[in-house]
């Protein structure tokens, strides 16, 4: 296994390129741009790097990007860390929904994944049964985070580029979440709800 | 949790999910195998950790955090470095608390205008953004510089250094005191 420290100067260079490129650009970043993406050796250390900070690299319909590994993301969850308050949680679920749940299943977005979704009027999400103020400073509160994309002068509300950061399995936990919130007695949800005990359950005897 | 590596993985994470944490030992040779470099800072008044990049690696475009400000929440926070950041050959963290009347104070200045109570407002608005996003020491009821700052590496510093004559200051105070 390659590390950054068995690389010429030059190498780590680039392989630390393209690490802080993925690690702080708001969206993802183009392959072809970085050498440390784009040569197969050395997409491995900057995977090797991600891994010791407890991330990992993810390939976007755009580009490449990064997020929490699932297992550092599991325990940082039930550490608390990084989760988000109720009344949050409940206004990016509005976005959510309306800007990428619902034009999907009207077949107007067909990328995967949760970003960049179809951006909605802001309104459409104020009227809720949130109360405005809430969603207001929930809303200023996400944009803060990169979880919200405010388009067309400032009017238009949408998914934003830290939703690029999900790994696989996290984006389909949250499509779940959405499918159990939004329709709690279909067969879907008794599925997804099914599966997950037995996931628990599997998890706690292996723990035993 | 008995590997280390594992520990040091969880560590490093937790302190780019919160922006700094309480210190923990034996993570520095996992940091810098990621590129990292564990940076001591405080909050609060306690004793805290924060991640920056090693020396040389640092990042040079324009950052994600940086690029959801908004350019008013940056001239807040040029106002709250030139508030705080009385000596230009050292480090700007950890400078001097300052007050919410000299932040005010520097941006009236610099704009040739009085704020009333609408720019108050904003003010106050874009320090809660500062505070939140740990540029400003979100458990200091004073302007203290926070973890961010902390994090810059001494090219980055040389580089804010080069627009230290032009931050926004509190023309109240005397030149002659920084």
């Amino acid at each position: 296994m390659t590390h950054l420290s068995d690389l010429s100067p030059v190498q780590q260079a680039q392989v630390m390129e393209a690490v802080v490129a993925v690690e702080t650009t708001e969206v993802p970043v183009r392959e072809a741009e970085f050498p440390g993406l784009s040569e197969p050796e050395l997409r491995a250390v900057v995977q090797r790097c991600l891994h010791e900070a407890g991330r990992v690299l993810l390939k976007t319909d755009v580009g490449f990007t990064s997020g929490y590994a699932d297992d550092v993301a599991a325990i940082l969850a039930d550490e608390g860390v990084g989760l988000l308050d109720d009344e949050d949680r409940a206004v990016l679920v509005l976005v959510l929904l309306h800007c990428v749940a619902i034009p999907k299943a009207k077949g107007r977005v067909v990328a995967k994944g949760w970003w960049p979704g179809e951006p909605v009027h802001r309104s459409e999400i104020v009227n809720s049964k949130v109360p405005d103020g809430v969603v207001h400073d929930a809303l200023r509160r996400l944009v803060d985070r990169g979880l919200v994309a405010l388009h067309g002068q400032r009017r238009l509300v949408g998914p934003g580029p830290q939703l690029a950061r999900l790994t696989s399995d996290a984006a389909a936990g949250l499509w779940e979440d959405l499918v159990l919130l939004a329709e709690p007695d279909g067969v879907m949800a008794d599925v997804i709800r099914r599966r997950r005990q037995r996931e628990d359950f599997e998890q706690t005897g292996s723990h035993e | 949790m008995n590997d280390p590596l594992q520990a040091a993985r969880v560590a490093l994470a937790r302190l780019r999910a919160q922006g700094f944490a309480v210190p923990v030992t034996g993570i520095d040779a996992a940091a810098a195998r990621a590129g990292r470099l564990v940076v001591s800072a405080s909050v609060g008044g306690t004793e805290a950790q924060t991640l920056g990049w090693l020396p040389g690696f640092e990042p040079v475009a324009q950052t994600e955090s940086a690029s959801r400000a908004t350019p008013f929440t940056v001239q807040v926070l040029a106002a709250c470095l030139g508030a705080c950041w009385h000596d230009r050959a050292v480090h700007p963290w950890p400078g001097c608390d300052a007050g919410e009347d000299e932040i005010v104070a520097a941006l009236d200045a610099a704009r040739g205008v009085n704020s009333d109570a609408a720019a108050l407002g904003r003010i106050r608005s874009a320090l809660t953004t500062l505070r939140e996003s740990l540029w400003l020491d979100p458990e200091s009821r004073a302007i203290r510089l926070g973890p961010r700052v902390a994090a810059w590496s001494a090219s980055q510093v040389d580089v804010i250094r080069e627009v230290y004559r032009r931050l926004p200051r509190d023309p109240r105070r005397s030149e002659d005191s920084r």
